[in-house]
């Protein structure tokens, strides 16, 4: 582990500048590359002549096995030292995932493609917060992860239309040309990460590198296991929403494509709007303001969704989505890196509430559907305003504080700390060991 | 009730429905004695074939198609609607009501019915007994004597 002397100086300032429009970037068109590998596929495979069963089958063997990849993958993030080649390499297998699909949609491939874009989307997680942690440090975390959901909200919002009308008006497969087509300037932003300021603090959160049983010590940690529950009954309550949402619409709404294409973009609006904002709330007024503010969305949001099959209301309600999903977003990395960025296991943890959060949306979905055919859904949206409410419930009640106690440290350069703000909730119950 | 059906056709049923599997007197399960041959008329593929509505609009595309229990096909699930995948909508519709133009393989097959019927048509839930959306006479058919199963 390397130990450079004074990174202060002004060439690595702008090349920490750079690294961090970099990183700006490779969000915004990883965002991109993931639109493509959603739900569009089980659209792709059909007009491939793919049976309904095979389909289940290849969507299924994509969930299990980002399901059974995550806590593994984040120990692996934390034991490779550079988190840039860990993304490039993410990167990359997401070109052949896509490629396996454009060029030869036979179940070999494409359960491939499945299996390889679920591990590597589990390494790519991690790794860009990882990379986030580097860039800004961890009293700067929150603003860059105000910016990282920014960029990727835009690159959601931009990827949906932008395959929308590939899909449309060229053909079904060029959706996975363009896919993979996608990853190179992917690969291209992640050129100023590679060297310069990034090298140099590579070897920080593996600062003190525990052993294995202390690594096992670290997913049993109360706060992250309650964080943990937290994440997944806030999945729970939400995944299923914009389902049910875009059934009605389908079924209902003169242009339902578009309204539900509206449905998903206007969201991903919001949270580019809104995030940095979130983060900067994060930092100065406490992350279980934020988390309370975002989880207190899902009951409302399912309670006025109860209410109403009108498609504009439905439309006006993803306003609330956008707002949830921002907080939700920049939390989960934030706070998981209040927790463990010091213990050098920051993406295995990261890794577990990915775990628990699958487990919630593989769960929800079926359990919301079969609510909403057998007692209409109504009761569905009552079932999923009860999850979140429970979600909301958990925080206020039992999540504490976890926003780091800040000693002045030369803990990173570009410091964007705000003026210190006394502990608005309650009294950070983490007061998280800052020594380096 | 008013039906909306674009039914231009007198004879109903245009598509005659496929001939039940060959009865053979031998024990089930004996191999029979197949031949290689060449069948008289020429075949399109079905499985994720557009639909198309009477105006040439988009109606989604045929996922599955349902068999009765002697063999013959009775309805083609469609697949409908929605954005990228997001919130498509499956619907169960009779066979007869799907036309195919012959010697034309990459021709969206038609189904004569406007996207508001399509749309309020009862989802298809992986169900024996689906809803089917199907032509007014048989609808008044099947509603007097549903066909006995087993």
């Amino acid at each position: 582990m390397r130990k450079n002397g004074n990174p202060r100086s002004r060439e690595s300032h702008s090349s920490n500048a750079a690294a961090a429009r970099g990183l700006d970037w490779f969000n915004m068109f990883v965002a991109n590359i993931q639109t493509g590998f959603g739900p569009f596929i089980a659209v792709y495979l059909s007009g491939q002549s793919w049976t309904q069963t095979a389909i289940g089958v290849a969507l299924s063997i994509g969930t299990v096995s980002s399901m059974v990849s995550q806590v593994p993958a984040g120990a692996l993030v934390d034991a490779i030292a550079s988190k840039t080649r860990v993304a490039a390499f993410s990167v990359l297998v997401f070109t052949a995932s896509a490629m396996m699909f454009a060029i030869y949609p036979i179940p070999l491939f494409v359960y491939l493609a499945e299996i390889l874009h679920g591990i590597s989307s589990c390494t790519l997680g991690p790794a860009i917060a990882a990379i986030s942690l580097l860039i800004a440090g961890r009293f700067g975390m929150g603003i860059r992860l105000g910016r990282n959901a920014r960029f990727a909200a835009i690159g959601n919002g931009m990827g949906a239309a932008l395959m929308g009308a590939c899909g449309q008006y060229i053909s079904e497969r060029a959706v996975f040309y363009l896919t993979a087509a996608l990853t190179l300037p992917a690969l291209l932003a992640l050129v100023p990460l590679r060297h310069g300021a990034m090298e140099r603090r590579h070897a920080q959160p593996h600062a003190e590198r525990p052993g294995r049983l202390a690594s096992l010590g670290v997913l049993v940690d109360r706060r992250l296991l309650l964080f943990c529950a937290c994440a997944m009954l806030f999945t729970f309550a939400n995944a299923p929403m914009l389902m049910l949402i875009s059934g009605t619409l389908t079924a209902k709404g003169s242009n339902p494509s578009l309204l539900i294409a509206a449905c998903i973009v206007l969201p991903q609006i919001i949270v580019a709007l809104a995030s940095p904002g979130v983060g900067r709330v994060a930092e100065e007024r406490g992350r279980r303001l934020v988390l309370m503010v975002g989880f207190l969305m899902l009951p409302v949001r399912a309670l006025f969704l109860a209410t109403t099959t009108n498609p504009w209301l439905l439309l006006a309600l993803q306003l609330l989505d956008g707002v949830a999903a921002s907080c939700f977003g920049i939390m989960v990395p934030l706070i998981v890196s209040d927790l463990t960025a010091r213990s050098g296991h920051f993406n295995l943890s990261l890794g577990a509430v990915g775990f628990a959060i699958g487990i919630g949306s593989t769960l929800s979905t079926p359990a919301a559907g079969w609510l909403a055919d057998h007692f209409g859904m109504r009761l569905a949206f009552y079932g999923l305003a009860l999850m979140g409410a429970a979600a909301v419930l958990l925080v206020v009640l039992f999540m504490p504080e976890t926003r780091p106690q800040h000693e002045p440290q030369q803990e990173t350069e570009r410091r964007e700390r705000p003026a210190s703000t006394p502990a608005l909730i309650e009294q950070p119950r983490c007061v998280s060991k800052t020594g380096s | 009730m008013h039906h909306r059906f674009r039914h231009k056709r007198a004879k109903p049923a245009q598509t005659p429905p496929p001939p039940a599997p060959i009865e053979t007197s031998a024990p089930p399960g004996t191999p029979i004695n197949a031949q290689v041959g060449e069948l008289n008329s020429a075949l399109v593929s079905i499985l994720g074939k557009r639909v198309q509505g009477p105006k040439g609009e988009d109606l989604g595309r045929v996922v599955d198609l349902l068999a009765d229990s002697e063999g013959r096909v009775r309805v083609a699930i469609i697949d409908f609607g929605g954005f990228l995948g997001v919130g498509t909508r499956r619907i169960a519709v009779d066979w007869p009501l799907l036309h195919f133009e012959p010697g034309n393989e990459d021709k969206p097959v038609r189904l004569d019915v406007n996207r508001e019927k399509l749309q309020s048509a009862p989802e298809f839930k992986d169900s024996r007994r689906p809803r089917v959306l199907m032509p007014p006479d048989s609808a008044a058919a099947t509603a007097e004597a549903p066909p006995a199963t087993k």
